[in-house]
């Protein structure tokens, strides 16, 4: 079965919302970490807002280097309930029955389901115990504000450390999957 | 010049409240072993009236159980409050005056580090001033789901990571001197 990695970018205090902020940190161990994940991985899951963002900045990013042509040839699995007809290549919206779909798109053959952003989509996901890893870079800085990755009300979920590393520029990387032994 | 450590259990998604409901499934060996090196590089607490009050009734009781708990109810203790007055019990001190300028002193004394659990309105108080040497993560592996969360409302601060180690029971630590 497939599996739905979650990748964030957090801030020391938990928040994800416009990460404009790890700009100044993109190095190259960080871009070796994303590479990593992308070798288990063949769609993308998305929600509209961070797939409206997406959908302008990739296409006009045809090359390798940048990542772009892998982006742009990536299926892309939207949930919606306004996209109508995404210009985006290979994107296919899910409009109804979302866990539903999504539960489908993970029997499916193939290799990861790999999110980034869509902060909605995520406390649908793990409201339905769908997330299969957690996969986060902490950026040393606090920022005292804005919306989190796990919101009031999410639902308690013990995990298993399955890897952590450290970078030069502070950044740590850690990756969690749900304990569902416990 | 002594240092100020704030030292926090959070656990995955930043929680601090009532870590009693989520930290014992993690603790061990390590896990004491680093809360225990970190107590006794220091010779003092700093805390405000909210942990002090928990702290002042819970600690007491342990008297002679261990180490820790021997150090814990022996060290000085510096409270902040605006409310509290006079002497205070569990060998506490209130700081009185202007805070900033109060533990300003207290750095300067010769002395240990001075450490601080948990975060909160002092934190806020002191990383304002630049009175914070490091912040100390313990993040445990569990996503909570709900309490208040770690350094809320705090000021904006980019930090430089100086130590980091996990454990077996997936328990992270994350030492971070805040940038000035």
């Amino acid at each position: 079965m497939r599996k739905i990695i979650v990748s964030e970018f957090l801030s020391l205090d938990g928040v994800m919302e416009e990460p404009a902020w790890t700009a100044p940190y993109w190095n190259d161990e960080i871009a070796k970490f994303k590479a990593g994940e992308d070798l288990f991985t063949d769609a993308l899951l998305i929600g509209r807002v961070t797939y409206d963002g997406f959908s302008k900045a990739w296409p006009s990013r045809t090359d390798e280097e940048s990542g772009g042509a892998r982006m742009n040839s990536l299926p892309k699995y939207v949930v919606s309930t306004t996209l109508r007809n995404p210009e985006w290549n290979n994107s296919h919206v899910i409009s109804g029955n979302v866990v539903d779909e999504i539960k489908k798109l993970k029997q499916q053959d193939g290799k990861n389901l790999l999110l980034y952003g869509s902060n909605t989509l995520v406390q649908t996901l793990m409201q339905n115990d769908l997330v299969d890893q957690y996969s986060l870079l902490i950026y040393p800085i606090m920022l005292g504000t804005g919306r989190k990755l796990f919101q009031e009300g999410s639902p308690k979920t013990p995990l298993k450390l399955v890897n952590s590393q450290t970078f030069s520029n502070s950044v740590t990387a850690v990756v969690y999957e749900p304990d569902r032994s416990k | 010049m002594r240092k100020i450590i704030v030292s926090s259990q959070v656990s995955m998604d930043s929680v601090v409240e009532n870590p009693q409901n989520w930290v014992f499934d993690y603790v061990n060996d390590e896990f004491f072993a680093y809360a225990r090196e970190q107590l006794f590089e220091s010779d003092a607490l700093i805390m405000g009236r909210v942990t002090y009050e928990g702290f002042a009734e819970a600690w007491p009781a342990r008297a002679g159980a261990d180490e820790f708990a021997d150090r814990m109810n022996n060290l000085p203790k510096y409270v902040a409050s605006r409310t509290l007055k006079g002497e205070l019990a569990w060998n506490a001190n209130l700081i009185e005056g202007d805070v900033a300028k109060e533990v300003a002193k207290l750095k300067e004394q010769k002395g240990m580090n001075i450490l601080q659990y948990g975060s909160g309105e002092l934190t806020r108080t002191l990383l304002q001033h630049g009175l914070i040497d490091e912040f100390r993560l313990m993040v445990f592996p569990v996503a909570v789901g709900t309490g208040l969360r770690v350094f809320e409302n705090i000021q904006k601060v980019p930090m430089k990571l100086l130590e980091t180690k996990s454990f077996s029971t997936g328990v992270v630590i994350l030492h971070y001197q805040p940038v000035k």
